[in-house]
């Protein structure tokens, strides 16, 4: 008699679980250091609203309290998706390429993606039970528990609606599946667990679909080279990029509004001066932001060198680059104060001339291009919150700094410059290391 | 015609890469050869105003290439080695940059897009093509307009038997029309019988050898020349 070894059995499960405890190690734990940034913001913001308790005591009974308040759950939702989405990226790195080849099924690997991204909302789940403690104990209010436990289903239908599916049902499943529990009643939670299967059901897998370009003709419209690179650049950047280097100018902004808002007796004068103040701060903010994420998204595309345009006219494309998206500041402003909104609108060409010119250096940086266009806007937003008039000044020192980053591009050496920092991609923070 | 006058580059500031007292290049097919890492595509970079010497100047046609950029670069085609494109541009993008640039037409960019048979994927952003692809599309922006000055640095690798026939009819054709081809290779037989003048890269220093030089077997001449330096 000879004895056969038998192979243990794999089961879907214990795929589940392997690809889950992977996710968990690669992307989801990392992500959770990113999700400082998104926690960092949230208590800023509620750290800064002028009755900081009673928003937080509102806050916190909107979203367990008897009350039909739909706000601060929708307000938690979207704190929530924030986590995940940051998330996503980082837990899905590699699911579109080899991960495809294992030996697991679409709706297996669709699950363990779910899961990781309701790791990556572990604030939200510990945020809970602080909720019904705070309520309960501190503002001695009834909690309403099918709000409670509808804020446990929110996490799973967060992370269904945010990870990307072959399916694009899937994700207007989990969406209505979210909507409900955002109302919190036993019916609509009852609603959220069907359709939270029923996305399950349809075996849907993760990634996103190439969409056939069935409309379009084989040659795009004609651009002039402008429009190419600004598109190229822009397309580099990403609109999450954008969105994420507004975070901090969007919250310094807000100040502006606080103050108005909050205190009606206050003079137009001292309005003016917190107008330019904030506006003048986000610039800056705004400028190294944009700078940093052109400079880490961006290849410096060496061969471009070659062609026969200069220095400074690349220069110059990569000024209006930075400083289209910085219009918002002053537009956001306008209706705080028209006259100190202009006057911070006459800071942006310097700022983004200044954000182009310092990525020419960036490669020698450890603050990248931040240092430099954060040093240089804070000087020239102190100056038009002193006077109005050196806004002008900054106006009329503009060519200058653009021809500084067009000398800067001549001598830059292109060729390694993408050795040294672009071929570490899978590290998207480079300007970050020791 | 190209020409460098004591050119001087380092990639550090300390260790020179290159260094060039009087190089010129004329008209006809000039072949770049040594071994690797000899600085061969550093002479090229600098050659098609991608690097700018630490010392010197660079010429192209009578106009230097960093005081008159863009007249210098205006008839100036150059496919590297690597693809280097940006991967958040389509090939279209590439190519109509480089055809506003250097006023070509529209139905330019189709037709070079059409030679390269990259028509179909005009659409595709740089980083869903194959390294194949990437390098058509870059041989495919030196298809456009005229270019009297063309610097190619291994132009024949990883393409298919297709492209290499179109790579070196087109270059045979550029050199017949009186243009100046500078090309760097390590696959020497296809261009042999056409080379003008060879120029051997050593350790940063270059060496100008004539085509009268190379004697009656030109392909063995120029395997030698590439052996001796490195």
């Amino acid at each position: 008699m000879t004895s056969v070894a038998v192979e243990p059995e794999i089961t879907p499960r214990d795929r589940f679980v392997a690809l889950t405890k992977f996710h968990w190690a690669a992307g989801a734990r990392v992500a959770l250091r990113a999700n400082a940034m998104v926690l960092g913001t949230v208590i800023f913001v509620f750290g800064s609203a002028p009755e900081a308790l009673a928003t937080l005591r509102n806050f916190l009974l909107g979203i367990v309290g008897v009350g039909n308040r739909s706000g601060p759950r929708m307000l938690l939702a979207a704190i929530a998706a924030g986590f995940a989405w940051t998330a996503v990226r980082r837990v899905l790195l590699g699911a579109n390429g080899w991960m495809r080849a294992l030996p697991i099924g679409g709706r297996a690997a669709w699950r363990a993606g779910v899961a990781a991204l309701c790791m990556a909302q572990i604030a939200v789940a510990s945020f809970i039970p602080l909720c019904v403690l705070m309520a309960g104990l501190v503002y001695r209010r009834p909690v309403d528990w099918a709000r409670v436990a509808s804020l446990f289903l929110m996490i799973p239908a967060v992370a269904a609606t945010v990870l990307p599916s072959r399916r694009i049902y899937t994700r207007a499943i989990a969406a209505i599946a979210l909507a409900m529990t955002i109302i919190g009643s036993w019916w609509t939670l009852l609603g959220c667990v069907a359709f939270l299967l029923f996305a399950d059901a349809l075996s849907p897998s993760i990634g996103s679909v190439r969409r056939a370009n069935a409309g379009r003709s084989a040659m795009p419209r004609r651009s002039s080279p402008t429009a190419i690179w600004m598109r190229a650049s822009w397309r580099a950047m990403r609109f999450e990029g954008i969105a994420a280097a507004s975070a901090l100018p969007i919250i310094l902004g807000s100040y502006a509004h606080f103050i108005a808002r909050n205190n009606p007796g206050i003079e137009s004068s001292t309005v003016a001066t917190v107008t330019r103040v904030t506006g003048a701060l986000a610039v800056a903010a705004f400028t190294a932001a944009l700078a940093n994420t052109l400079l880490r998204t961006r290849q410096p595309w060496p061969w471009a060198r070659s062609l026969p345009w200069s220095c400074a006219r690349r220069v110059t494309i990569d000024a209006f680059v930075l400083g289209i998206p910085m219009i918002l500041i002053p537009l956001g402003l306008w209706h705080v104060s028209g006259t100190s909104a202009l006057i911070v609108a006459g800071l942006l060409p310097l700022g983004a001339a200044s954000g182009a010119a310092a990525l020419r250096l960036a490669n020698r940086r450890q603050t990248g291009a931040a240092g430099e266009t954060t040093a240089v806007m804070l000087v020239a937003g102190a100056a038009i919150v002193v006077s109005p008039w050196f806004a002008l000044v900054s106006l009329a020192a503009t060519p200058f700094v653009l021809q500084l980053g067009a000398h800067r591009e001549r001598d830059e050496i292109a060729t390694r410059w993408s050795e040294l920092h672009h071929d570490a991609s899978g590290d998207p923070g480079w300007l970050g290391r020791a | 015609m190209i020409a460098l006058r004591d050119v001087e580059f380092s990639y550090d500031g300390v260790r020179p890469a290159l260094v060039v007292p009087s190089l010129d290049i004329a008209p006809g097919l000039t072949m770049v050869v040594g071994a690797n890492g000899s600085g061969k595509s550093t002479l090229l970079r600098i050659t098609a105003g991608v690097e700018r010497p630490r010392k010197g100047t660079v010429s192209v046609d009578g106009r230097d290439l960093w005081r008159d950029e863009v007249a210098a670069r205006s008839s100036l085609a150059f496919v590297p080695e690597h693809p280097e494109l940006t991967p958040y541009a389509s090939i279209a993008d590439v190519l109509q940059l480089v055809a506003r640039l250097r006023g070509a037409t529209y139905e330019d960019v189709a037709n070079s897009l059409d030679r390269v048979g990259l028509l179909e994927v005009a659409w595709h952003t740089v980083r869903e093509l194959s390294m194949g692809q990437r390098r058509r599309a870059l041989f495919a922006t030196a298809l456009l307009g005229d270019p009297r000055t063309v610097i190619l640095d291994e132009p024949l690798e990883t393409m298919d038997l297709g492209m290499r026939d179109l790579i070196t009819a087109w270059t045979r054709a550029r050199r017949a029309s009186g243009a100046t081809v500078v090309l760097a290779t390590h696959d020497l037989e296809p261009f042999a019988e056409d080379v003008d003048s060879v120029i051997v890269v050593r350790e940063g220093n270059v060496r100008v050898v004539a085509a009268s030089d190379l004697g009656a077997s030109r392909l063995v001449s120029l395997e030698k020349l590439a052996a001796s330096s490195s």
